[in-house]
């Protein structure tokens, strides 16, 4: 009778699913690292914006007056109130020129076509810090040159403020419209056009019954993104305001200049949920849309 | 003045050729096309040859490059399409996503401003004529292929045009269900008397529909008849290929007769009844003739004006037999049998020396 030793060896498909199942966890890991990474901060700003202390490093209870300081400060209502303003009234504008030119662009063949379709999405991809350094120097000759041509002096000369943010705004947002809608007006059937022409639609009544009603959830995707864009800016609102249009994040970076305060905390906190509710919203048009 | 529903005089239209820089493609070149009211008329071919840049031309969504159109004797080449008294069903339906079915056929009167409740009326009885009532409310998206491309034909014949335009309108439906519709159309053509001038590339439904068909390649019209006479004689090689199926024989005449002529097809003497002006002793010919209306036979003493050769391939199609005879000039003719006899019909082996022959009045004569 002979004994045998049993050594044992794991087979490749034992390895296998060894390295699947340690694969699986890592992966696992993976992502609750990136959640945690991601959020975390995001967390502690907002459990803070409700921390009743001055300093704001230790947990010592919880407390809504930062909010109450918040909405009685006048420049940060002021600044909430300019930020809305130039978002707007950016978007409005942007939005209307951005389809129009997915139009142009998507419908008709012209001379130079090509080098507009690339300059159109140069503002995405120069620094922002160039743009706003390029639209500080255009404002500066631009409004230099109508006060010299008017004589207009001291309190009567025009200076940057919400209306130079307000251009400068519409400049980038633009481009991010005219992208969105062109994706929409790409996946266009164009034969519906002329379908609605073959019925007797003149060309006006194309574009207002068939062409806009099916193109619009891209239009207000566009809108949805310069809005989010034009509330968020800091580095061209920067180079381009004057001491009259300070916008929420400008006003947020003066103060954390001065003291951290827990009040940042709470405008923060603010600005935080204003951009989650636009993101339900372009949800919400997006599942309309289907 | 003759009094037509469309005609089109020499027409050309060409497109840029694009980078390339090559000259310019026309896609229509020089036709002449005069279509009667109520006629039942079909452009046929394959893609590529026009067709549908002809209908485009008469719908306007193209202009011609030369040459004139005119619907109901009026010129039209500086009316745009929402002015023209026509209407076009789309070949992928184009229906608007957004709206209801009753939405869509009701669009063209909408914009015409026609009164509320006479819309209505009208938008119920195409919807009935197209037999497609109580789905009003649906969204295009909720409907078959079917049902989709009767809601086009609704959309446009609810607007009572002159001249109905169809753009291969069956060509996504299955094998059954456009074979239905071919005689559903062509039932309601004849009842609403409406000029149709339908688009496609199938040669069967244009033969089953039409009043009358325009042969098109390559941007030229090649023959304009009706069904019976363009598959029986066509003029040129190309309608006897692409109309059916044919066999083609070339020869050199022998012999021009009062009444017919004699070709000399591989050494065999074969008579064609058919004549044309102009054909000389010595010219090169080519004859055309349907397999259905050759003959078969086994070899025996009389082969005389008959072409000789071998079965090479034998397939049996349930309603007839297909066979492909190997002659001595190593041409191939395919000959169509019918299966009249039972299962007693296939008489014949691969390899078995057969003779072809045909009625003279059956061969047609194309000059090469």
């Amino acid at each position: 009778m002979t004994t045998t030793t049993s050594v044992f060896y794991p087979s490749t498909a034992q390895i296998d699913d060894l390295l699947l199942s340690w694969g699986k966890r890592l992966l696992w890991l993976n992502m609750v690292m990136s959640f945690l990474f991601l959020y975390i901060p995001i967390v502690v700003l907002v459990a803070f914006s409700f921390n009743d202390s001055r300093l704001g490093a230790r947990w010592e209870g919880f407390t809504l007056k930062w909010y109450g300081v918040m909405v009685s400060n006048e420049s940060v209502l002021n600044a909430l109130w300019n930020s809305l303003l130039v978002a707007v009234v950016s978007t409005i504008i942007a939005t209307i020129l951005g389809t129009m030119t997915a139009l142009a662009m998507e419908r008709f063949r012209f001379p130079m076509r090509k080098a507009y379709d690339g300059l159109l999405y140069l503002p995405i991809i120069i620094p922002d810090i160039v743009m706003g350094v390029s639209l500080l120097l255009f404002f500066a000759l631009l409004l230099n040159g109508i006060n010299t041509l008017f004589g207009l002096h001291g309190e009567n000369a025009w200076r940057p403020g919400l209306g130079t943010v307000i251009i400068a705004h519409v400049a980038f947002n633009i481009s991010f419209v005219t992208i969105v809608v062109r994706t929409s007006l790409k996946n266009f059937n164009k034969s519906l056009e002329e379908a609605a022409q073959d019925l007797g639609a003149n060309e006006w009544i194309t574009f207002r019954r068939v062409t806009l009603p099916l193109i619009i959830p891209g239009i207000l995707g566009g809108a949805l993104l310069a809005f989010t864009l034009s509330l968020d800016d800091f580095v061209i609102t920067f180079f381009t305001t004057g001491p009259s249009g300070i916008t929420l994040p400008l006003e947020v970076f003066g103060r954390i200049k001065r003291a951290i305060s827990p009040e940042i905390n709470a405008i923060s906190t603010v600005m935080l949920l204003m951009s989650m509710v636009l993101i339900i919203v372009s949800q919400l048009v997006q599942k309309w849309r289907e | 003045m003759t009094n037509f529903a469309v005609q089109l005089c020499d027409i050309t239209k060409t497109f840029p050729a694009g980078r390339s820089g090559r000259n310019d493609v026309a896609a229509v070149n020089h036709i002449n096309l005069s279509i009667q009211p109520g006629e039942f008329f079909t452009l046929l071919g394959p893609s590529g040859c026009g067709k549908t840049t002809t209908l485009r031309l008469i719908a306007g969504f193209e202009q011609p490059t030369q040459g004139e159109i005119f619907i109901q004797n009026q010129p039209v080449s500086k009316i745009p399409p929402y002015h023209r008294p026509v209407n076009t069903v789309f070949q992928n339906y184009a229906l608007f996503p957004h709206l209801t079915v009753g939405q869509n056929v009701a669009f063209g009167l909408n914009v015409k401003g026609v009164p509320r409740h006479e819309i209505e009326q009208r938008v119920k009885e195409s919807l009935d004529l197209v037999r497609l009532p109580d789905l009003e409310n649906r969204k295009p998206s909720q409907l078959s292929g079917g049902q989709q491309q009767r809601v086009a034909l609704a959309r446009a014949i609810v607007n009572r045009p002159s001249v109905l335009l169809l753009d291969e309108p069956l060509g996504a439906l299955d094998l059954k269900l456009r074979k239905a519709m071919q005689l559903e159309l062509k039932h309601l053509q004849t009842q609403l008397g409406m000029t149709f001038i339908y688009v496609t590339h199938d040669q069967e439904e244009a033969l089953t529909m039409s009043d009358r068909i325009a042969v098109m390649n390559e941007g030229l019209v090649l023959q304009i008849d009706d069904p019976v006479t363009i598959y029986e004689k066509p003029a040129t090689r190309f309608v006897a290929d692409f109309i059916g199926e044919s066999n083609f024989l070339n020869g050199n005449i022998d012999a021009v007769l009062s009444d017919k002529i004699q070709v000399n097809v591989a050494g065999t003497q074969v008579f064609s009844y058919w004549t044309n002006n102009g054909l000389k002793r010595g010219q090169d010919v080519t004859l055309t003739v349907r397999p259905e209306k050759l003959k078969l036979a086994p070899l025996n003493g009389t082969n005389h004006g008959t072409l000789i050769g071998t079965v090479q391939e034998i397939v049996y199609l349930g309603t007839d037999t297909r066979y492909l005879v190997g002659l001595l000039s190593q041409e191939t003719v395919v000959i169509r049998v019918q299966n009249v006899g039972g299962d007693r019909s296939v008489a014949f082996a691969i390899g078995d020396q057969v003779k072809v022959s045909w009625f003279p009045e059956d061969i047609r004569t194309l000059i090469v």
